[in-house]
């Protein structure tokens, strides 16, 4: 394998592997902070790729400002789904999860009727490659992998150093606590919730001129994210980080050398991983 | 009284003359049931249903046909076969023993097709198949056709190539990992391999992918002179495909024995991933079509509203048949299928002039598959501009090229 083909394959890994960061990251938040296990997550990963595809495509907008309209509409989705339906279910893990099911065939039918089963493609609104010394790559990558890097740092400003990051910290420590402490634990649970859906509708928007935009769309990297979570942890942000990227390094490498048999490759590895830390490499025993 | 009696009877006269006289015209032209069964659940099928209901409905308005001196309309029956192969043997077996239909057009499952072969036979039951099936070759089916080109198709591509890239001399295939992917990638080899290009590697993907770098790169790796996508989706998967072999570094030739959906492929690759792309093209789609497919084109649209080339390859069984039923003058379905398995066919489709071949490689010397003219276009600054066609003798060489001698 030659240098360039090496790092070619890299950039690949790390730019799918990002995205599966900001929708487990989104993950993350819920399991840690409102303690519920969204099933309809991915759904708003595909909700986030559909508007920044009708922002380009239909109203031609710009790229970005498409991507920002995605965020802004899946955050309220999010908010008002938190509100209306997970805010009285919170506490009952089957009820939540029921639920979240239940939404996850809503939104997805819901896009099928509306958007049909045709595979959809935005033009690429960065065309042409990137050339850094002896390697060349592609720019849309290249830009996903700067958004991706710069929303994670975004996330862990907004995490450590603001008073709401503080406050959803502290409910994830111990939500008795951190009401007695006066934290608004009901308004952060729904500032939390709409945090991860607006994570996985920023995931959907970046990716939309990567790859295509489909209904189910939400499916494969909902699984991909429970391999994320399996290898980092379920509820550690380095774990998700880490566990994003070797999911996606997996994935590029092992596509180059096993074409269709990767993901044998990433459930080999996963149950090697699991052998040794059973809760992930970051996680704790509950 | 006695006017009264000779009114009713006059009355009664007038209403025989006029009942008997409905009888004979109703007589005057007789119904054929002709049945199919498509995957309702594809728009391809949808399409197809939707183009040979209007075959139907405009044969029937333009007076049917006239077999030894009667008159013949036809009666369209299709059912949903899902394609899966429990709904196709039960859409067949209705069709057969409830709608008592007597010939079989234009079906596009293998599934559904292979489990009613017996029942074709048994029933006798002309077959008109549009699907891929290599089984329906088998010299003891005597009312079994192919009347698409589907397994016939290779051949001309690669002449098409040969073309174009004459001192090609290898190539990596792109295919789904399935049944489907797997079959049309060996098919494709042994054509490949038949025109002297060696098969460097062939790189199969799950058909959900939507992320093809790492595949892009492997195949780039090879440093192949073309690449070849056999199996693959028509629309924005195979152009996720051409971007990331594009994005990886490749610039050789590329080939596609299928028509892309260039809107679709435009949408996620720019046209210099296009650029010089070896793709089949329907006639309809020519800048200036021959008058059968302008014709074609012009009445699917106003029709349905909108134009869709997807029935094109399956619709040709619908011309074999009444041109079958002309040639053999008959409408008895054992005497059409000895003649065409002894005489051969050769009918016009839409998209050009197409005829039954014997198949020896498959140990069958009666007609029983098809081969037609052939179109092929390449991407000019994103647009598919024709740049070959192949006549019926030229088509015909390519396929005794692969297939071997004795085709006609």
């Amino acid at each position: 394998m030659t240098a360039e083909l090496f790092a070619q394959l890299l950039v690949n890994g790390l730019a799918i592997g990002l995205i599966y960061v900001l929708v487990a990251s989104g993950l993350i938040i819920l399991l840690g902070v409102v303690r519920i296990f969204n099933f309809a997550h991915a759904e708003f990963y595909m909700l986030g790729a559909f508007i920044t595809f009708g922002a380009c495509e239909i109203l031609h907008l710009n790229f970005f400002f498409s991507i920002a309209i995605a965020v802004v509409v899946v955050t309220i989705l999010g908010a008002l789904s938190y509100r209306f339906i997970f805010r009285s279910l919170r506490g009952d893990i089957l009820l939540c999860t029921g639920a979240s099911i239940g939404l996850s065939m809503i939104l997805m039918r819901g896009a099928l009727l509306g958007f049909g089963t045709q595979e959809r493609g935005l033009h690429p609104p960065f065309p042409g490659n990137f050339g850094i010394g002896f390697v060349t790559l592609p720019a849309e990558k290249v830009i996903a992998i700067a958004l991706c890097l710069a929303v994670m740092l975004g996330l862990y400003f907004l995490l450590m150093r603001t008073k709401i990051g503080k406050a959803m910290r502290a409910v994830k420590q111990d939500t008795e606590v951190a009401a007695l402490q006066g934290i608004n634990t009901n308004k952060i649970y729904l500032i939390a919730f709409a945090s991860a859906c607006a994570l996985a509708g920023l995931a959907g928007g970046i990716v939309a001129p990567v790859f295509s935009v489909t209904p189910a769309m939400g499916h494969n990297i909902f699984l991909k994210c429970l391999m994320v979570l399996t290898v980092g942890g379920m509820q550690s942000m380095l774990g998700g980080v880490i566990g994003g990227v070797v999911v996606g390094l997996i994935t590029s490498f092992g596509m180059f050398y096993m074409g269709g048999l990767t993901e044998i490759l990433i459930f080999g590895i996963i149950g090697v991983i699991l052998a040794f830390k059973p809760f992930g490499v970051f996680g704790v025993p509950h | 009284m006695k006017k009264n009696i000779w009114s009713v009877v006059v009355l009664l006269s007038v209403l025989v003359i006029f009942v008997s006289t409905g009888n004979s015209q109703a007589q005057s032209v007789k119904m054929l049931k002709v049945g199919s069964v498509l995957p309702l659940n594809f728009g391809m099928g949808v399409d197809t249903k939707n183009a040979l209901e209007m075959l139907a409905a405009d044969f029937n308005a333009a007076g049917g046909i006239v077999i030894k001196g009667e008159r013949y309309n036809v009666q369209l029956i299709v059912y949903d076969d899902k394609w899966t192969a429990e709904a196709g043997r039960a859409a067949v077996e209705k069709l057969v023993y409830q709608d008592k239909v007597k010939y079989l057009i234009s079906t596009i499952s293998s599934p559904t097709i292979v489990s009613g072969l017996a029942l074709f036979e048994q029933e006798k039951i002309l077959n008109l198949f549009a699907g891929a099936s290599l089984r329906i070759l088998d010299p003891n089916l005597r009312y079994t056709f192919g009347a698409s080109t589907v397994r016939t198709s290779l051949p001309p591509v690669w002449t098409a190539a040969r073309k174009i890239w004459p001192d090609a001399k290898t190539v990596v295939f792109l295919a789904p990992n399935d049944e489907g992917g797997k079959a049309r990638a060996m098919e494709e080899k042994q054509v490949a391999e038949a025109f002297g290009v060696k098969v460097l590697d062939t790189l199969y993907y799950p058909r959900s992918t939507s992320d093809f770098s790492s595949l892009g790169l492997k195949a780039n790796s090879h440093n192949p002179d073309l690449i070849d996508y056999p199996g693959t989706d028509a629309g924005t998967q195979f152009g996720l495909q051409i971007k990331a072999v594009y994005a990886a570094g490749f610039r050789g030739g590329q080939v596609s024995a299928i028509g892309p959906k260039m809107e679709e492929v435009k949408a996620v690759t720019s046209n210099e991933s296009l650029e010089g792309l070896l793709a089949k093209m329907g006639d309809t789609e020519l800048p200036d079509p021959p008058p059968v497919a302008k014709a074609f084109r012009e009445r699917v649209t106003k029709t349905y509203g909108k134009w869709s080339d997807a029935s094109l390859p399956w619709i040709p069984a619908w011309f074999a048949l009444i041109e079958a039923m002309k040639k053999a003058d008959s409408v008895d379905p054992t005497v059409i299928a000895d003649y065409l398995a002894t005489n051969g066919l050769e009918w016009q489709r839409v998209d050009g002039k197409a005829m039954l071949i014997k198949r020896p490689d498959r140990k069958n010397t009666k007609y029983c598959d098809c081969v037609s003219e052939a179109q092929y276009g390449q991407v000019k600054n994103g647009q598919l501009v024709p740049s070959t066609r192949l006549t019926l003798p030229e088509v015909l060489a390519a396929c005794e090229k692969v297939f071997g001698k004795g085709l006609r």
